[in-house]
């Protein structure tokens, strides 16, 4: 309970997008689906276009988006893919299907992002893939990640799923490495209800994705996207800019209201180039006087279904197939501090700033 | 050429109401109502809904925790054993009963070694005899494509048009359900339990919202005036001989419809009978309800 007699939400605020666009460009969508327009080559022509890329395969979510990338792009005969431990929480997983063993890397604390040197400190001659993986705020360095490919010249994939929006060096995301995976799921910031897309700027890689994703035989698997799906995602492109300003009307608040809270820093996102605003990190340092476990527990407990950052980290979660044990006390360290709170479509200003007078009654008990 | 299953009001309400209850995936209201309605149609203590048959079958398979061999017909579509080589698993085909079209307990039972750990049955036989025969040999028990008491089953839901279909994974088996559910990361749906490996197969709101739509249409045998069965999506037309078959190919492509030969994989081409009845069939797309200009073309190559 907050000072002023507040219990807490009626209906939990949440940390997912949820993001929805206008009712009469889903319809206009749909309608062109069900009269059997190609909509899903119509997104992916436009995705291709958004990321500044040759080829965009679409498919029925992001997850085996992942798997497909990474079935195809691994070399053969090699067993690991790299990643950094701070990522999805189902990463490791997603190697797994791709029948490759996830090998973990730590992150650089100040982006919470894989980097050249994490990956290159975690090199084995086993690796076949680099998994570079852009944080929930922010971009890794992606080439410098580039550059390490080529010189060891192993295949690179981007998880990509978090930078739709982002550009790094005047590049937009979506072009680097040899592929890179994103997300259409209703929590994205493009709302496709479930979906995902590779896109790619090697046209045998897209053949190849498409041939599995279509179920081709001799290996493929059905994994195509729903018309309209495509539909929703192609009237949540539409709505893509606004979207952007009413996150970054949201973003701001938070940066305003917390900077009187001692203990709770913003993750800032990098305003030089276009950059989403979609989701609000904080880190709880020294100075906040609870754990970031027992925070996010208080807070849920007020229906504010604020979330620990990619907790737990890969390398800490029990796994039943091929993988290889890491110790990264920096990624143990960084696990524990970071948590998400609530935006997204369904939470408005008012909500913010009961979220943040919230956290300050926390700290002043 | 081929009519459309549900109408365009049908689409825009179902969309309408996602929007609206701004739910739209994670095991929404409509999955759940969908789950609910498919357990009590079919008799079953759960349904599990996923994305479509391929997921559903590498997700059941992992359910169950299959390792090495899978019986199955020479005669089923492709996309199961692709599915099954995703899953780890090692496809052995065995040849079919020409009089069904199923597969053969004979044949299932010849092929029944030390690697081999499930039966999977595909729709058009008895799968009374092939069920004893897994019972006998502690192997698990599948039905691909249609419900059933005696084995956990999958059964696809209407689509629109050539969409890929999702399906439902019957089982009387919570244990079972509550992994499947796992597997799938469906948020909220069951408690946590431990599986080896997560996926993603999850069915959005408004897929599950088509689908209960559907569900509530009379869906009768497709009027085909050929003997036909199902065949992943499509549909399999047996045409006799393979000329008269060849011929069905060239006139179905003037009308429009792409349909092609049925290609046995060839791990199965040691099957005669599948080889043989493979020979004469065509493959179409699978729809519930044909035009009938498109129905009179068929007939008059039957005839």
């Amino acid at each position: 309970m907050t000072g002023d007699g507040w219990t807490g939400f009626a209906e939990p605020v949440s940390t997912s997008n949820l993001v929805r666009p206008e009712r009469a460009a889903v319809m206009r969508y749909a309608r062109l689906a069900w009269e059997g327009a190609p909509v899903v080559r119509m997104l992916e022509q436009r995705l291709a276009r958004l990321h500044h890329t040759e080829h965009c395969v679409a498919l029925c979510n992001g997850f085996w988006g992942l798997v497909l990338a990474m079935h195809v792009l691994a070399l053969p005969g090699r067993r690991d893919v790299l990643m950094p431990s701070l990522t999805y929480r189902r990463m490791a997983d997603v190697a797994a299907w791709a029948r490759l063993r996830p090998r973990f890397c730590e992150v650089e604390p100040a982006s919470l992002a894989c980097s050249a040197a994490t990956m290159r400190a975690a090199l084995t001659p086993e690796v076949g893939l680099l998994l570079g993986v852009h944080p929930i705020v922010g971009v890794c360095d992606a080439p410098a990640i580039e550059q390490l490919s080529g010189e060891y010249g192993l295949p690179l994939l981007f998880d990509s799923v978090e930078s739709v929006f982002e550009w790094v060096d005047g590049r937009k995301i979506g072009g680097f490495g040899d592929a890179e995976c994103f997300s259409l799921h209703a929590s994205k910031l493009l709302n496709g209800l479930e979906g995902g897309y590779v896109t790619t700027a090697r046209a045998d890689v897209a053949r190849r994705l498409s041939a599995l994703r279509d179920g081709r035989p001799p290996d493929g698997l059905d994994l195509r996207l729903d018309r309209f799906h495509a539909a929703m995602a192609l009237a949540s492109l539409d709505d893509l800019d606004a979207q952007v300003e009413r996150n970054r009307a949201r973003y701001e608040l938070y940066r305003r209201l917390l900077a009187g809270l001692p203990g709770v820093s913003l993750l800032a996102f990098e305003e030089a180039a276009p950059t989403s605003y979609k989701t609000v990190v904080v880190e709880l340092d020294e100075d906040w006087p609870l754990s970031r476990d027992e925070t996010v527990a208080r807070l849920n407990a007020s229906r504010v279904l604020a979330r620990a950052y990619y907790h737990p980290p890969l390398h800490r979660k029990t796994m039943s197939y091929p993988h290889v044990a890491a110790e990264l006390a920096l990624t143990d360290r960084l696990a524990a501090r970071y948590m998400l709170l609530p935006c997204g479509h369904h939470v408005d200003h008012a909500a913010i700033e009961r979220v943040v007078r919230l956290l300050h009654s926390l700290v002043s008990r | 050429m081929i009519a459309s299953e549900l109408d365009w009001a049908n689409v825009e309400s179902a969309i309408d109401g996602v929007l609206d209850r701004g739910w739209y995936t994670n095991h929404g209201p409509m999955a759940q109502s969908l789950e609910a309605r498919l357990s009590a149609l079919h008799e079953v203590a759960a349904a599990v809904i996923v994305t479509n048959h391929s997921l559903g079958l590498i997700m059941l398979t992992e359910a169950l925790g299959l390792q090495g061999e899978v019986i199955l017909s020479a005669l089923s579509p492709a996309c199961c054993a692709q599915a099954l080589r995703w899953a780890g698993l090692r496809p052995r085909f065995c040849d079919i009963d020409e009089a069904t079209l199923g597969l053969a307990p004979g044949s299932a039972e010849a092929a029944i070694g030390a690697g081999t750990a499930a039966i999977l049955v595909t729709p058009g036989c008895d799968p009374a005899p092939l069920a004893a025969l897994a019972a006998r040999h502690r192997l698990a028990f599948c039905r691909y494509a249609q419900p059933g008491r005696d084995g956990p089953g999958l059964v696809g839901l209407a689509a629109c048009g050539d969409d890929p279909a999702p399906c439902a994974l019957l089982t009387d088996d919570a244990g079972l359900a509550a992994r499947l559910r796992n597997i799938r990361s469906s948020y909220g749906a069951g408690p946590p339990v431990t599986v080896h490996r997560t996926a993603n197969g999850r069915v959005s709101e408004l897929q599950a919202a088509l689908a209960l739509e559907a569900l509530d249409r009379p869906c009768g045998a497709p009027n085909l005036p050929l003997r036909h069965l199902p065949f992943g999506q499509e549909i399999a037309l047996l045409a006799v001989s393979q000329p008269r078959r060849d011929r069905l190919i060239a006139r179905l492509h003037d009308a429009g419809c792409p349909a092609h030969p049925l290609v046995l994989d060839h791990r199965a081409v040691h099957c005669p009978h599948a080889r043989s009845i493979a020979a004469s069939c065509v493959l179409m797309p699978r729809r519930r309800a044909y035009d009938p200009a498109f129905v009179d073309l068929l007939a008059r190559e039957a005839a």
